[in-house]
């Protein structure tokens, strides 16, 4: 028997892909702070892995959500920065729009955090830092701010409160390309209501020197598409930045730029209408860069179904973009398109198979393997249906050359509502991967439909390696 | 023997244009309208559900069976043709359309019956008789399907007093009914089986959407199998039948089955917001847009 040399690929490849087995908790039960719901966003820094958490829903000084360092060398958990108190008064108690009355039940009286939590992550050197330092980016109903530090363990604030607009909750997608840094506006607040999620319009940001707060607009509001409500994806990839979007009328969009000259920049659509999916591919949520094509997870928000514009139940879908806009269907729908038929080269459908996954939130390469997390609300559904058993929980595939899918991890290992891998992160000591567990949410619909569920609650972070 | 191609629509969504030209293709056999999943066997198909019966008639079939036995369809090889269905009354379906595919020989049998689409039990048989059946599931915008139900309706009297004002009939809960139907049917088929396509997409841009089509299907693809495919007017059941048998066929496709690629090229979507024209003062309701957004239209 011969053995071709894309079999030798693939078993050398194989060999790299991180089982189960090589997984081991480093943190669980939210690092002593179960109202932690989320590892929520991950940088490697100065030797370090640097986390940002987030609370879904913080009531209580306790629910401050915090940036925490992990020495490797160590093993150990620091705290480096944790949200100040604010007064709750005015924006900091309107309920959430996803939320509703559960945003507020059990709010204490007295002051609350004023950040939610810490959505993005970038380690960038901008024109005034003397060298590379940590960015990150805040959940706030008193403005989206951006920290700095330098040294990993003092942070500043270096931006007005949502750069300007103060009705901007937060940043996604600090990403850096060629000495600029950039970040799109993500979610709302306003004196009736906070949106976690969509603002007024779909901005992107560019500084050039984000330590003195000096941000522009990177391109046009939502790339001249109104209904672009937001950019929910940033990612550079061949020497360019892509941009994802979400849209409730015809699906997500993918833009993309060299960000040459001055901005706002010329930007080029690469694929609209949800790549032919339309709106049940309501937003692009993760991208990577793998092996010479750029590959691009969708998803919708919600349990699978988007309440505000009624969309859904849907899941989500795996593509291919490569440098000259042509692209592939990795996992989804088989489809006609204007770009021509389309086969999931991977033969997985939509939601990789699995109906409940409606989001792919994470993608990362860590030696030569590319990894994709889940976002896995089957156990919502079991509620749903009084099942007397609770299932499901997140997943974790894996794939040597983007095509061949491996599920590494599955049912939130053991917790069904540890219900996604919120960030993907590699590091020269392994894998690192943070979850997002609803178990607070969940035991308080249970308790609301007479059924006490216990599961454990508080954000995961897994190192492979 | 290859698997069928069925087409999946409710009236008025380009099902015979579509069904004409890709049993164009020299694989492909394009059929008339058969309506056979009203029952099983044969004559249970025939003389069940006798109120679509009478609307749907039994045309196509005959004119399908007379063309293939005779090679023709005139009056008296439709009345052979209606002898040999009454002496076959029990067969199975199946085996109806076996029959069929042994004249045809090995060329795809294309299938676009809007009645199979009426009820959920139809095509549910059309899954037993079938069940690696190709299925094309085709859509157009509830707007122009809504539009042409009522033109349609207003040039055929008949159709018109058949439809009258029940409220079942309404083009929009037609239109909103017949795809969740289809899409609920159709949902848990293997990766593939089931194919969507906008018909406004495809026929402003044939050039793009055919191939794909024959791609899917695992047929030819080459200019010569294209071509054939954009002249559905060569079909043996484009045009009115004998007096015996006249129809079998959107009327509009029978009085006039070539593509117009100058009209085709002005094809636009029209849009969810405004008026209707069949119920003035009222507009789409929410879960028609829902559904027609998740469609691709706006």
């Amino acid at each position: 028997m011969t053995v071709t040399s894309e079999e030798t690929q693939q078993a050398v490849g194989d060999a790299k892909m991180l089982s189960a087995e090589r997984f081991t908790v480093i943190a669980s039960e939210g690092l002593g702070r179960k109202s932690a719901s989320t590892a929520h966003s991950m940088a490697y820094f100065r030797g370090s892995l640097y986390l940002g958490t987030s609370c879904g829903n913080p009531v209580a000084p306790e629910d401050a959500p915090r940036i925490l360092r992990y020495d490797p060398g160590r093993g150990e958990w620091q705290t480096v920065y944790e949200s100040p108190l604010v007064d709750p008064v005015g924006r900091q108690l309107v309920a959430d729009r996803t939320l509703g009355k559960l945003s507020t039940l059990r709010r204490s009286k007295g002051p609350l955090p004023r950040h939610a939590g810490y959505r993005s992550m970038c380690v960038f050197q901008g024109k005034s830092d003397d060298a590379p330092a940590l960015y990150v980016s805040t959940m706030s109903r008193s403005g989206a701010s951006i920290l700095r530090s330098a040294d990993g363990e003092t942070f500043e604030i270096v931006s007005e409160p949502g750069l300007g607009d103060p009705d901007i909750y937060s940043f996604r997608g600090l990403v850096a390309l060629d000495g600029r840094i950039f970040a799109s506006a993500a979610g709302l607040i306003t004196d009736e209501y906070l949106d976690r999620n969509h603002g007024r319009e779909g901005l992107v940001y560019v500084s050039d020197d984000p330590r003195t707060g000096n941000w522009v607009p990177a391109a046009e509001s939502g790339f001249g598409d109104r209904s672009n409500l937001a950019i929910y994806t940033l990612r550079p990839a061949f020497g360019r930045l892509y941009a994802g979007t979400a849209n409730p009328d015809m699906g997500f969009q993918l833009w993309q730029t060299d960000a040459r000259g001055s901005p706002p920049f010329d930007w080029a659509p690469v694929i609209v209408d949800g790549a032919g999916g339309y709106n049940h591919n309501y937003a692009i949520c993760a991208m990577a860069e793998f092996k010479g094509a750029l590959y691009v997870g969708s998803g919708i928000t919600g349990f699978g179904y988007d309440t505000e514009h009624d969309i859904g139940p849907a899941s989500c879908e795996l593509l291919r973009v490569y440098p000259d806009d042509n692209w592939d269907l990795i996992a989804g729908q088989m489809r006609f398109t204007p770009d021509g038929l389309k086969v999931p080269l991977s033969l997985l459908g939509p939601g990789l198979g699995d109906f409940y996954n409606s989001v792919i939130w994470s993608l990362d390469v860590h030696n030569d393997v590319l990894y994709l997390g889940t976002h896995q609300w089957e156990a919502f559904r079991c509620m749903q249906l009084n099942s007397s058993q609770i299932v499901g929980g997140y997943q974790l595939w894996a794939s040597t050359d983007g095509k061949k899918w491996t599920p590494v991890l599955e049912d939130g290992r053991g917790n069904p509502v540890d219900v996604g891998i919120r960030t993907i992160q590699s590091t020269p000591h392994g894998l690192f991967m943070g979850s997002c567990n609803h178990a607070r949410l969940f035991n308080i619909m249970g308790r609301r439909r007479r059924s006490e569920f216990e599961f454990p609650q508080g954000f995961e972070v897994l190192l492979g390696r | 023997m290859p698997e069928p191609l069925i087409i999946l629509c409710p009236a008025r969504s380009y099902s015979s244009i579509v069904c004409g030209m890709i049993g164009e293709h020299p694989d492909c056999y394009g059929l008339p309208e058969l309506n056979l999943f009203l029952g099983d066997p044969l004559g249970e198909a025939l003389h069940s559900f006798p109120a679509i019966r009478r609307f749907i008639g039994r045309d196509g079939l005959l004119r399908a069976l007379a063309q293939l036995h005779e090679g023709a369809q005139t009056d008296d090889t439709v009345a052979r043709a209606r002898e040999w269905v009454e002496q076959h009354l029990d067969w199975p379906v199946r085996k109806v359309f076996d029959h069929i595919q042994e004249m045809v020989g090995d060329r795809i049998l294309i299938e676009k019956s809007p009645s199979t689409t009426f009820k959920r039990e139809f095509m549910e048989r059309m899954l037993n008789v079938f069940p690696r059946a190709s299925i094309l599931h085709l859509i157009r915008h509830p707007r122009g399907t809504g539009e042409s139900v009522i033109s349609l309706r207003s040039a055929h009297q008949g159709l018109n007093r058949l439809a009258g004002n029940v409220a079942s009939f309404d083009p929009e809960k037609t239109w909103r009914t017949t795809h969740e139907l289809i899409m609920n049917v159709t949902e848990n088929l293997p990766l593939g089986q089931c194919m969507r396509l906008k018909g406004e997409a495809l026929l402003a841009d044939l050039e793009n959407y055919l191939p794909q089509i024959c791609e899917w299907l695992g047929i030819r693809t080459d200019a010569d199998a294209i071509d054939a495919m954009m002249h559905p007017e060569q079909s043996p059941y484009a045009r009115p039948g004998p007096p015996a048998a006249p129809r079998g066929n959107d009327p509009n496709f029978l009085s006039n089955p070539a593509i117009d690629l100058t009209r085709l090229a002005k094809l636009k979507e029209p849009s969810l917001e405004g008026e209707l024209n069949w119920r003035p003062g009222e507009v789409f309701a929410p879960e028609t847009c829902k559904l027609a957004k998740q469609l691709g239209y706006q």
